[in-house]
């Protein structure tokens, strides 16, 4: 808890609560967007789709070994946010990022940087599980292909083998490498789809609803997931379940409309949030 | 009156479901109507191809076979080889209508009269003794010897003999005298008369003369334009349509080549002839009439097809695809070539065939390029004079001879089981290729 | 930034895009304030019952206390229908879990009514030469009765709105309370050797106790109170800077 009455107790008379109040009702973000240990540091990003700003000005840290979870309404700018630290909004026509965004502080819009290896370093999970059409080795092992990760059979057995198992799809799959990855369950793909990202040993994993088309045991299972994966990776996730995003994450950010209405403790967040329109967001009230 | 319930029910508003019921038979007859209208247009297009078929396979299949006589054949050794030496340039050149000419005159020893010995000569094919000939060299052992050897005969005795010329008919309503049916009826009765398989048809190149007449000329033009159209716009296809689909930025200048794309595809092939006429062999000088300038031709009217039916199957690609490759870093050529390409391939093969068979069938913008032009050698490259199949099927159209038309007919069978080869490629392939997966 | 965030006193149970869970809001809260008036209406008929002597007012007591346990019930049931069907979150979270909260410490308010009329039943039944109640010792019951029973009346008041600035009153008054108490265990100590009977006395204690207690609950409510409304912990913190704190912050 950020705002402690203890805290107030000792200094009593900042603000009053006129003041307060006129505060929270701009669009400055509520709550501390840092992280002790950030491994991607976001700060006044903003990001338009030709002469429409999608991103407003957001600042957001992602911690190591952490899993912020952004919610927020539909169109309001979490996916475009997510999308916009690997550079994959490089690929819509007229999409514009202005701010700082940097891996390990490394500005990641550089003109010098090529997005390619970035977007093996920030890998990503996608809403509708995509595996190739291929097999499932040919899944895992295809972005240790291309960017040269192992130099013989054995390794590239290994690697597939290993990236399995972190994704929890081993034993499902051990002895139907051969099969195409499109012909396992919605749950099974989307495993597929994280075990590929994390063949190529991304140093942080975005995830865009990556639970929205599975069944709920499904979900449990990639929650269990992304649980264990928080051990070595960074992870940012865009949910549209508040229920996920309290039972995943460290940490939550709040859009609204293109702005970081308030980011925090997930444990706070969902018990007391400071901001309204937080507030009404989680707990289902009319705008 | 005691039972008020009647009334009640009668002035309550009539259920959905009665309405329902009500129109129900009526939408059900509506049904019934428009599926026997769509059972009536896909018979009535049927029939029609039925049609086609039967008169063209009716017409065509005599085409097939080719009246032969037999004639014990004299080779002798004084008119072949005088020399002995075996020389082939000697045999070459040594006189075999003398010795086919010999033959038929032994086996009618009672006419002398120079007019009907002429006719008696008519009833042998003017190519008959360039066969002999091929045959005598391809096996020398033969000289000095009596052959019973199958000689080609003319195409009206030809077509005397499958029914196309009426025998019982005035003497001035038929090209055939009665002296020559008289003979060619003794002949029938002798056995010297039948009908082999027609090697000539798909060995030979074209001819005044319908019995020597063949498509194998056309045949490989076809080939070989149609070998170089697919090599050169295949790629040109596919990279255009990739290029357009994925990597071209969109604004006003590739909306516009959009556009021209879409309308090249609907511009008259004629066109494309007067353009290769005017670029190809008026600018750049390529020999007219061969397969090279009828497959750039060709590769010009087919590139608007292919691109367009290749960019519809880039489209058809999900974008998650592509995500999934950039999501793990993939280069967006590494996307394109690992994944979508593999993906989009069936259905840009199918567009390529489609081309292709359009190109197999195409005649007026080759009529331009001078492809109409007479050429009896069957050519062996890409730079020699040739024609293709639907040029050579408009050529023996035009052509008066009665054996024509069954060879027009025949040359269609042909370029139709082409047609449908093709197709079936197309389909195999198609399935080939989505199998992988 | 960092400051209580002023919760503005609106009803904070209105305006779900879901209304039935409106409705079941409003009816836990609907439940725990009718045990509350309860409480109160219970607690001022038994100390009646001791004032006046008046055995039916604490019979009627002992009879209508089971309500409250089944309105509690009701309340337990509510919330935990609320849990597994709403999940709630943030403000509904607290709301559900405080009012949880509060049931059970208006329950056992309850009971303490209750102990208070089987006391004055006890005492009533007693064979004493001398008057129950002294009158020195009838105006601090009757204050302490008027103390415990303005707190918890402001307690469920204060519940109904969430009201900050309600709960930081009872919780003001909270050093009455124990004032109160206090004085009514004095004179209790002294004047015991010659006017009382020792089970008297005890009785007498006892039925102090537990107005004090009662008291004690409408603090614990307020407490609660607060958690929903701003969102924060108070119990176990010194009151009055506490008090102090939120005072200066506008409530």
């Amino acid at each position: 808890m950020s705002a402690t009455i203890a805290t107030m107790e000792k200094a009593t008379g900042a603000m009053s609560a006129a003041e307060l109040a006129s505060a929270r009702h701009s669009r400055e973000t509520v709550g501390d967007f840092t992280t002790a240990n950030p491994r991607m540091t976001c700060r006044d990003v903003d990001v338009w789709y030709g002469s429409k700003q999608a991103i407003k000005g957001v600042s957001l840290d992602i911690g190591k070994n952490e899993v912020v979870s952004m919610i927020g309404p539909s169109g309001c700018g979490k996916s475009t946010f997510l999308r916009s630290l690997n550079r994959m909004n490089d690929t819509i026509v007229g999409c514009r990022v202005t701010g700082s965004i940097k891996l390990d502080g490394q500005e990641i819009y550089d003109k010098g940087l090529d997005p390619v290896p970035l977007r093996a370093r920030v890998g990503m999970v996608f809403q509708k599980p995509n595996p190739f059409p291929k097999s499932i080795y040919e899944n895992v092992a295809y972005g240790s292909r291309i960017h040269g990760l192992t130099n013989n059979k054995a390794e590239l057995d290994g690697l597939v083998e290993s990236s399995l198992q972190k994704a929890g799809l081993w034993n499902e799959v051990k002895d139907r490498l051969d099969q195409p990855g499109t012909g396992l369950s919605g749950g099974q793909q989307q495993r597929l789809c994280i075990a590929r990202t994390i063949a190529v040993s991304p140093e942080v994993i975005l995830m865009d609803e990556p639970c929205s088309a599975l069944d709920p045991i499904a979900t449990a299972i990639i929650e269990e997931l992304i649980d264990e994966l928080r051990q070595n990776y960074s992870i940012a996730i865009v949910t549209h379940s508040m229920q996920q995003a309290a039972r995943v994450s460290q940490r939550t950010a709040y859009f609204h409309l293109g702005d970081l209405i308030e980011v925090g403790e997930t444990n706070q967040i969902f018990t007391n949030p400071q901001h309204k329109l937080t507030e009404d967001y989680i707990t289902g009230r009319f705008g | 009156m005691n039972n008020p319930a009647p009334t009640q029910s009668g002035a309550t508003p009539r259920r959905t479901i009665d309405i329902v019921n009500a129109s129900l038979k009526r939408r059900y007859a509506q049904e019934r109507r428009f599926r026997l209208v769509g059972v009536f247009a896909v018979a009535l297009g049927l029939a029609f191809v039925v049609l086609l078929f039967t008169d063209i396979i009716s017409k065509g299949y005599t085409a097939f076979q080719q009246t032969y006589i037999r004639l014990p054949v004299t080779l002798s050794q004084d008119i072949i080889d005088p020399t002995g030496t075996r020389d082939l340039n000697a045999i070459s050149g040594a006189n075999y209508n003398k010795l086919i000419r010999d033959a038929l005159r032994q086996q009618f020893p009672e006419v002398t009269d120079r007019r009907e010995l002429r006719q008696i000569y008519a009833m042998l094919s003017i190519g008959a003794p360039q066969l002999l000939r091929e045959q005598v060299m391809a096996d020398p052992g033969l000289i000095g010897t009596t052959q019973e050897i199958w000689v080609l005969a003319d195409d009206e005795i030809d077509m005397l003999i499958k029914g196309n010329i009426d025998r019982h008919a005035a003497q001035s309503d038929r090209q055939v005298s009665d002296e020559t049916i008289a003979w060619v009826s003794r002949l029938e009765q002798q056995g010297r008369i039948a009908k082999h398989f027609n090697t000539i048809f798909f060995t030979h190149g074209t001819s005044r003369e319908p019995e020597l007449a063949g498509i194998a000329g056309a045949l490989m033009g076809s080939f070989y334009t149609l070998l170089l159209t697919l090599v050169l716009s295949f790629p040109i296809g596919v990279g255009a349509a990739l290029y357009l689909e994925e990597f071209a930025p969109k604004n006003r200048w590739t909306d516009l080549i959009e556009v021209n794309v879409n309308n090249l595809a609907a511009v008259p092939s004629i066109v494309f002839g007067l353009l290769g006429l005017a670029v190809f062999i008026g600018f750049f000088g390529v020999q007219r009439s061969t397969p090279l300038v009828a497959a750039l031709v060709m590769t010009i009217m087919t590139l608007p097809t292919i691109i367009i039916a290749s960019r519809v199957a880039l489209k058809s690609v999900p974008p998650s695809i592509r995500e999934a490759a950039l999501g793990i870093g993939a280069s967006p050529l590494q996307t394109q070539f690992h994944h979508v390409l593999p993906l989009a391939l069936p259905g840009m093969l199918t567009g390529a065939i489609i081309g292709m068979a359009r190109a197999l069938g195409e005649t007026a913008p080759l009529l331009m390029i001078g492809m109409i032009a007479f050429i009896v050698d069957i050519p062996h490259g890409f730079n020699d004079s040739a024609t293709v199949l639907p040029v050579q099927i408009y050529l023996w159209a035009d052509s008066p001879e009665r054996a024509f038309v069954e060879r027009t007919s025949a040359a269609i069978i042909v370029l139709l089981a082409f047609l449908f080869l093709m197709n079936l490629a197309a389909v195999l392939l198609r399935r080939k290729f989505e199998r992988r997966w | 930034m960092n400051a209580i965030p002023p919760k503005p006193t609106i009803d904070l149970a209105t305006g779900h895009t879901v209304r039935r869970y409106d409705e079941e809001l409003a009816k836990l809260r609907g439940i725990i304030i009718d045990i509350g008036q309860r409480v109160v209406e219970q607690t001022q008929a038994a100390v009646i019952a001791l004032i006046e002597r008046e055995e039916s007012f604490a019979y009627r007591v002992l009879d209508r206390e089971p309500l409250i346990d089944y309105l509690s019930l009701d309340a337990d049931e509510e919330v935990f229908r609320m849990i597994t069907r709403r999940q709630p979150t943030a403000v509904d979270l607290r709301i559900v879990l405080a009012l949880s909260k509060i049931a059970s410490e208006a329950e056992r308010a309850g009971d303490k009514v209750v102990r208070i009329a089987r006391q004055v039943l006890e005492l009533l039944g007693l064979d004493i030469a001398t008057e129950l109640l002294p009158d020195g010792l009838k105006t601090l019951m009757l204050e302490l009765d008027d103390k415990a029973c303005s707190m918890f009346d402001r307690s469920i008041h204060a519940v109904d709105s969430f009201d900050v600035t309600l709960s930081l009153a009872i919780f003001e008054d909270e050093p009455k309370l124990y004032h109160a108490s206090n004085e009514v265990r004095r004179l209790l100590g002294e004047s015991s050797q010659e006017q009382m009977t020792p089970r008297q006395t005890v009785g007498l204690l006892t039925i102090a106790h537990a107005l004090e207690r009662i008291g004690n609950h409408a603090t614990t409510i307020a407490e609660q109170v607060i958690y929903v409304a701003l969102g924060q912990d108070v119990r176990f913190r010194n009151r009055e800077i506490l008090i102090d704190t939120l005072r200066h912050h506008g409530y």
